[in-house]
Parts: C-alpha cells; sequence; structure tokens
C-alpha cells in the first residue's frame, strides 16, 4: 500500500470487507454507498445513507453522524437501534455503528469511509437487566435494612418482656417454695411447740422444788422426787427437739452436695416425720416400703416433690383418713407411690393437673405450680411422675426415678 | 365430804403433756390424778367415779377435744371443763365455750402460777355445785319429811 492510495486501492479494501463477519459498508468521500459487504446485504435496514426525520430515543440519523464525522476526518461511533416492524433479521436489535473515514496525506485529503455495524443487542439487554436487577437489589437492601431496623426494635421489646416474665416467673416459683415452707415451718413450730411447752413447765417445777428444799421443815422427798421427774422429762424435751432439728437438717440437706446416692425412705421419712402435725392428729399414715437400692438423685429436690405430696395428701382428706407410702422396684426404676383417701379428682381435672399454673385450691393455698414443679424435677432426674384418682375415693400419686444412670441430674 | 380428795382427769395424745401437768399437781397439790393419752380411755373412766375437773387436749387423733368435753358433760355435768389449746386453736377453743359449758380454756405452753389457779378454782366451783346439789337434796327429803308428818298429823287429828 505503497504510493497514493486510489479508487482500486478502495476496491481491494471493499473486496476484504467482503467475509467480515458484522455488517460493513464502504462509502466515497460524499457519503455515498460503494460497497455492502455480504452481511450489510443480508439486511436491508442498515444502512449509511438513511435519513430519519424523527429523531426518538432509539432511532438516530445514520446519514448524519457519518457526514459529520467526514467532514470532521475523525472516526465516530454511536449505537444505532433498528426500528420495529421491519421485515429483515434487524428488527428491535441495537448496534454499535462505527465510521472510520479514510483521508491521505499530510493535508488529510478526504477519500471515503468505512461504516461497520456490530449487533450489541444482547450485552445491552444483559448490562439493562443488570442495571433494573441492581436497582431492584437495592431497593430491597432498603427495605430489608428497613425490616431489619423494626425487628430490631421489636426484639429489644421482646427482650425486655422476657425479663419482665421472667422475673415473675421467679416470683411466682418463689411464692410457690414460700407456701410449701410456710406449711413446713407451721407444721415444725406446732412439733417443736409440745417439748418446748414441757420443758418451760418442767423449768418452773424446778424452781418451785428448789425453793420448797430451801424452806425449813420442807417434805424434801417430795421436793426431790418433782426434781428428778422434771430433769427427766426436760431432758426428753430436749432430744426431741435436737431430733426436729436433725431431721430438718436432712430434710433439707442444707450443708450437703446437690448429687448424692440416698435411701429414698430416709427423705421419706423425715418428710413425714416433719409434717407429724398435719398429719398425725386426723391422718393415718401406713409405710408400705419396699426392697429399694440407693438412689442417686438430689435430696432436696425429691424431698421437695414428697413433701408436695403430702401436703396434698392431706389436704385432699376432709376429716380423717389414711395415706399409703408404699415404694418398690419397677424394672430399672425405683417407685414411690402416694396413696389418700381424700376426695378424689374430677378426670377434666385428672388431665390438666401436672400443668403449670393450674389449682383447684383457694386463693392463697396454692399457687398451681407444686405439681408442676414436681413433674419437672421427676424429668430433671430422667424419671416421671403421674397420678390416677377415683372421684370420692381417693388418689395415687406415682414418682418413677432411674436406679442407674441419674448421674446425669440435670442441676437447674 | 371435804374430807374426799379432789380428783382430775388429764387427757391428752402426748404422754410428755400429760406427765409434766400431773408433776406439778403431784408437788403443789394433794389431789388424785389420773392420765390418759386416748380420749375413748378417758371416756371409760368417765363412766365411773366422779371427777371434779376434765382437761383436755384440742388436737387428738380420734376425737377432738371439744367432742370429748361434750361427752364428758353428759357423763359428769358437775366436773369443770377445761381445754388446753395450741395457738392456733384458739378460735375454735372460744367457739366452744358455750358449745360445751367450757370453764376455761388454757394456752400451750401454760404458766404453771396459772394453771394451778384455774385449777383449783375449777375444782372449788365443782366442789360447790356439788355441795349445792346436796344441799338441794337434803332440803327436798327435809321437805318431803315435813310435808310427810304434817300429813300424818291431819290425818290423827280428824
Amino acid at each position: 500500500m505503497s504510493g497514493t492510495p486510489d479508487a482500486a486501492w478502495i476496491d481491494r479494501l471493499g473486496e476484504a470487507l467482503e467475509d467480515y463477519p458484522d455488517p460493513a459498508h464502504l462509502l466515497d468521500a460524499g457519503g455515498r454507498v460503494r460497497r455492502a459487504n455480504g452481511a450489510a446485504r443480508a439486511i436491508s435496514t442498515l444502512s449509511p445513507e438513511a435519513h430519519v426525520s424523527e429523531h426518538g430515543e432509539a432511532v438516530r440519523c445514520c446519514a448524519c453522524d457519518v457526514r459529520e464525522a467526514l467532514a470532521a476526518g475523525a472516526w465516530r461511533r454511536w449505537h444505532w437501534a433498528a426500528p420495529q416492524g421491519t421485515r429483515d433479521a434487524a428488527a428491535g436489535r441495537y448496534y454499535e455503528v462505527a465510521v472510520w473515514p479514510l483521508v491521505q496525506g499530510v493535508e488529510r485529503a478526504l477519500l471515503g469511509a468505512v461504516v461497520a455495524w456490530h449487533d450489541v443487542t444482547l450485552p445491552l439487554r444483559l448490562e439493562h437487566h443488570l442495571f433494573s436487577e441492581a436497582e431492584a437489589l437495592e431497593n430491597t437492601v432498603a427495605e430489608r435494612a428497613e425490616e431489619a431496623h423494626r425487628l430490631e426494635l421489636r426484639l429489644e421489646a421482646l427482650g425486655r418482656d422476657l425479663v419482665a416474665l421472667r422475673e415473675s416467673q421467679a416470683d411466682i416459683l418463689r411464692q410457690d417454695r414460700l407456701l410449701t415452707l410456710g406449711q413446713l415451718a407451721s407444721s415444725l413450730a406446732h412439733e417443736i411447740h409440745t417439748p418446748l411447752g414441757a420443758i418451760l413447765a418442767n423449768a418452773d417445777l424446778t424452781r418451785r422444788a428448789v425453793a420448797r428444799l430451801r424452806e425449813p421443815g420442807a417434805d424434801r422427798g417430795r421436793a426431790l422426787e418433782a426434781l428428778d421427774r422434771a430433769c427427766a422429762v426436760m431432758n426428753d424435751g430436749g432430744q426431741r427437739i435436737e431430733r426436729l432439728v436433725r431431721t430438718l437438717r436432712n430434710f433439707a440437706r442444707l450443708d450437703e452436695s446437690p448429687v448424692q446416692t440416698v435411701d429414698l425412705h430416709d427423705g421419706l421419712d423425715a418428710t413425714i416425720e416433719l409434717l407429724g402435725h398435719q398429719l398425725r392428729d386426723r391422718i393415718a399414715v401406713v409405710r408400705d416400703y419396699g426392697d429399694l437400692p440407693l438412689v442417686a438423685c438430689r435430696p432436696d429436690a425429691v424431698n421437695q416433690v414428697f413433701l408436695n405430696l403430702l401436703i396434698n395428701a392431706a389436704q385432699a382428706i376432709e376429716g380423717h383418713g389414711t395415706i399409703t407410702v408404699r415404694t418398690r422396684v419397677d424394672g430399672d426404676y425405683g417407685v414411690v407411690e402416694i396413696e389418700d383417701t381424700g376426695t378424689g379428682i374430677a378426670p377434666d381435672n385428672l388431665a390438666r393437673l401436672f400443668e403449670a399454673g393450674f389449682t383447684t385450691k383457694p386463693r392463697g393455698l396454692g399457687t398451681g405450680l407444686g405439681l408442676a414443679i414436681c413433674r419437672r424435677i421427676a424429668d430433671d432426674h430422667g424419671g416421671t411422675m403421674d397420678a390416677d384418682s377415683t372421684l370420692g375415693h381417693g388418689s395415687r400419686f406415682r414418682l418413677r426415678l432411674p436406679l442407674a444412670g441419674a448421674q446425669e441430674v440435670r442441676s437447674r | 365430804m371435804s374430807a374426799a380428795p379432789i380428783r382430775v382427769l388429764l387427757v391428752d395424745d402426748e404422754p410428755m403433756i400429760v406427765e409434766t401437768i400431773r408433776m406439778i399437781l403431784d408437788f403443789e397439790t394433794d389431789w388424785v390424778v389420773d392420765t390418759c393419752t386416748r380420749p375413748a380411755e378417758a371416756l371409760e373412766r368417765l363412766n365411773g367415779e366422779p371427777y371434779d375437773v376434765v382437761v383436755s387436749d384440742f388436737l387428738m387423733p380420734e376425737m377432738d377435744g371439744v367432742e370429748f368435753l361434750g361427752k364428758a358433760r353428759e357423763r359428769q355435768p358437775h366436773a369443770s371443763r377445761i381445754l388446753l389449746t395450741g395457738y392456733a386453736d384458739k378460735g375454735n377453743a372460744i367457739r366452744s365455750i358455750n358449745e360445751v359449758g367450757l370453764y376455761h380454756y388454757l394456752e400451750k405452753p401454760w404458766d404453771n402460777q396459772a394453771l394451778l389457779l384455774i385449777l383449783r378454782n375449777a375444782a372449788e366451783r365443782s366442789r360447790l355445785l356439788r355441795e349445792m346439789d346436796e344441799t338441794i337434796k337434803r332440803l327436798e327429803a327435809s321437805d318431803r319429811r315435813l310435808a310427810d308428818l304434817r300429813s300424818r298429823l291431819i290425818r290423827e287429828f280428824l
């Protein structure tokens, strides 16, 4: 391509463009089409000479652009949308149109131009799609952020509610424990009252006897006998109080580790003794104890179950009656049954017995948690708690504790 | 009549309590003191010799003190009835004052001085009631003799 490009050179360029895969046109210096390559001939819509009077959004006047590029002698590139409804393959497609003016020498004499049409429909659509996706995504992100904020506020409120709920739950648990302990305390007070009263009366008798001994000509024999007997009763009374205190300590296990291997009969005996006052005067307690091995458990919790069941049994009995405390081994479980000859439980109530908050006791006598707590203690030990009852004849509560594997008692 | 010793019956299911009261009475008085730990056994005794004072606990396994004292009243109306109560049963004791004609109630733990005073007054009241009864009987007997005499006199003079 040495020397001056001429018409022959332009023709050779046109021939070279013939097999180029994109549509291409070779123009003369006036902007008129001298040659269209194969791809361009297949699509009649593509024309660098086309004038489109309405300059719509996707429609452009190719002839105008070509003219401007030729006038400037510099290449130019733009996007062009083929109008809808044309009969050829271009209908509705997008093209990147590029025009290269061919100039010659330092004076830059215009020889012609090449116009090439590159179909960019797919990347454009893709880009458009990505843009709208991104926009939608941005909107979604904003919405989510707002929602997250709302959720955060709601979560905060729920957190506050939960704290309040936990506090009130703790209050109720504490209240139930206090009620049970209150009953125990009143029973214990009564149990201590008798020996204490005897000790006080005998202390006074001792004073009287000593005063008598100091009188001249007193009946010394009678005074000494009174002293003798008073000492014996005071000793008995003191021992009885000591035994009660020991039983109470045994019941509460105040000074020992939580999980221990114990004889459940000890806990039953201690609980029955502590409730002596509530039981003895009107209720006969029958102990039908079987051969029970030692059981690993939390004795304070298990004794609380015994206490709850015995208090319930005593409250179910109007007037005189019997409570039978039965123990036995059933497979891998130790079973403790507490049966009363009380009023019994209506079938409807029986189903709800272990629900927290369910109570038929008058206000102030029950929180409705006693049996729910019993069941939870049984659960914590890997055991079970159930009841059956005949209205008018009495009820039977059954606690089953695993004999082995109770090492993993859940602590609360 | 006054030569016969005063007789007291003590009923409480706690042996420690009846024993303690018996010791105080043994030391301070020359009374005859009988003790029971079961109300049924005490009712048996009330079918026998007369007592001046019956003291009963309120809370007992077989029969409460108010019911027991009611039955004691039927058997020996002149005996003074005293109820021993724990602090919690005070209300019941007060209600039963009219129900069983209670002379007094004593709260546990009691004061020996008060116990002795109340039991002495109760014994005296019972003795007075019995003496009054005897006097009324004697008066009625003389009245009958007088009426008899008068009718005989009238018959002889007519």
